[in-house]
């Protein structure tokens, strides 16, 4: 009675959406930013091979939160 | 004639709501970045008004919702929408002069539910339809973005924990202009929908659009986008110094995180067609950000009031919605009633808007 008042399954679904893109994209363009930083960092100490693999890394990082931010507005405009 | 102007008077109402919603929300979007300095405050608000804007033309299905998910349109009346609005405009004009963000989608559901109630009785509105689509969200989804941001915050601080502070703060008030600009396009998207489908129902009610064919027109879209646009625009400053700096002090990678679990939520419930509160979202994400750095973070008075706050919207604004029909209805079913109402409530607001204006607090606020 309640589960079919309060529509459980997609309550559930909602938790689930929430928690794996908030999470995700805050971690995924967390670490793009690191990765930055590292990049700043590894070029200042003449490390060049360093810097290169943080910079494919954060490149890689911010296109997946453009990405991200993209389907957010496709998922808004889709409603 | 009559009838005529009594739609008009409902129109304004709505769109007067639609302002208050605009300036009241506009906390959600940008106390955050104005509170990390990832944006000024003139900036902002503006980009906030300018995507509010853009995202009213989004979508239509949450008008739908309050349209025709909720209440029973067929035996819904002019006066009904009227009172539910006054409930509302009344209920974000009282949270706002205390500086305490509230929902405004609550409170117009709250007033409309109130307002249907002393009209029509419990028959006039869907009980499990608003449980299912208003009261569980309500609760679900602050606790949502508490957990969200407090468990994206405590990842984030171990990834960019050991990074030069320089690039990782510009790089998360970048992340903060992104997750702004996504919150002021899903606000516009839900909660300019909410008047829209406000209007539309009065459009039912006094005959112009079938109940069979619920549709939203084209001026009913544009004009209740720019409404909420020029709200956000006047900006809310007590609630966003409520929300930007008394719930937590927020450093740039809290406000992103906070705000970018509030997107992630909204989005989410969005998605499956809830008609989410923005502003418990944004709140609860703000509370998860401070409380995964230390407990203490978070100011618990602030807090305690705020959720308050949530707790009386529904029944407070319906108790205005509701006293509002009944004194209309002393003037039987015509424009009479409301005209006296919308005096006296613009009379009101006049009155405590001068006597705040004159207030020394008025002079910090």
């Amino acid at each position: 009675m309640i589960a079919a008042i309060l529509d459980v399954g997609t309550l559930a679904k909602v938790t689930v959406y929430a928690l794996i893109s908030g999470v995700g994209i805050s971690v995924v363009f967390a670490l793009g930013v690191s990765s930055v930083a590292g990049l700043a960092d590894a070029f200042r100490h003449r490390r060049t091979v360093t810097g290169a693999l943080w910079g494919v890394t954060g490149a890689v990082c911010l296109a997946a939160t453009v990405i991200a931010i993209v389907l957010g507005v496709l998922a808004m405009s889709s409603k | 004639m009559h009838s005529d102007l009594l739609l008009v008077i409902v129109v304004a109402a709505a769109l007067a709501f639609d302002f208050t919603n605009g300036f009241h929300d506009t906390a959600n979007v940008v106390a955050a970045s104005i509170s990390t300095r990832a944006l000024s405050p003139r900036a902002a608000v503006t980009i906030a008004a300018a995507l509010n804007f853009a995202g009213a033309f989004i979508s239509l299905k949450v008008a739908a919702t309050i349209g025709s998910g909720i209440f029973a349109t067929a035996r819904i009346s002019e006066t009904i929408v009227f009172a539910g609005l006054i409930g509302a405009i009344a209920w974000n004009l009282v949270t706002w002069l205390v500086g305490l963000p509230s929902s405004s989608s609550h409170a117009l559901i709250g007033g409309v539910t109130g307002a249907m109630l002393a009209g029509v009785g419990r028959s006039g509105v869907k009980g499990q339809a608003l449980i299912r689509t208003v009261a569980a969200p309500a609760v679900l989804a602050p606790i949502l973005a508490f957990v969200v941001a407090g468990i994206s915050i405590v990842i984030v601080y171990r990834i960019v924990g050991k990074r030069r502070p320089g690039i990782v703060t510009d790089g998360f008030r970048l992340g903060e202009i992104a997750s702004t600009g996504m919150l002021a396009l899903a606000h516009g998207t839900n909660d300019a929908q909410k008047t829209m489908g406000v209007i539309t129902l009065a459009l039912v009610a006094h005959g112009t659009i079938s109940p069979d064919h619920f549709h939203v027109p084209t001026w009913v879209v544009i004009s209740a986008a720019s409404a909420i646009a020029l709200g956000t625009y006047a900006g809310g400053w007590r609630i966003i110094r409520t929300v930007g700096t008394r719930i937590i002090k927020m450093d740039v990678a809290q406000g992103f995180t906070a705000q970018g679990a509030g997107a992630a939520v909204i989005l989410a419930s969005s998605y499956f067609g809830y008609p989410l509160s923005t502003t418990q979202v944004i709140s609860g994400g703000i509370m998860g950000a401070g409380a995964a750095k230390r407990l203490s973070a978070v100011r618990w008075g602030v807090a305690g009031n705020i959720m308050a706050a949530w707790i009386l919207t529904i029944p407070a604004a319906g108790v205005v919605g509701a006293l509002t029909y009944a004194v209309t209805d002393l003037f039987g079913a015509g424009v009479l009633g409301p005209l006296l109402v919308t005096i006296l409530a613009v009379a009101l607001l006049a009155t405590v808007l001068v006597r705040r204006g004159r207030s020394p607090e008025a002079v910090h606020a």
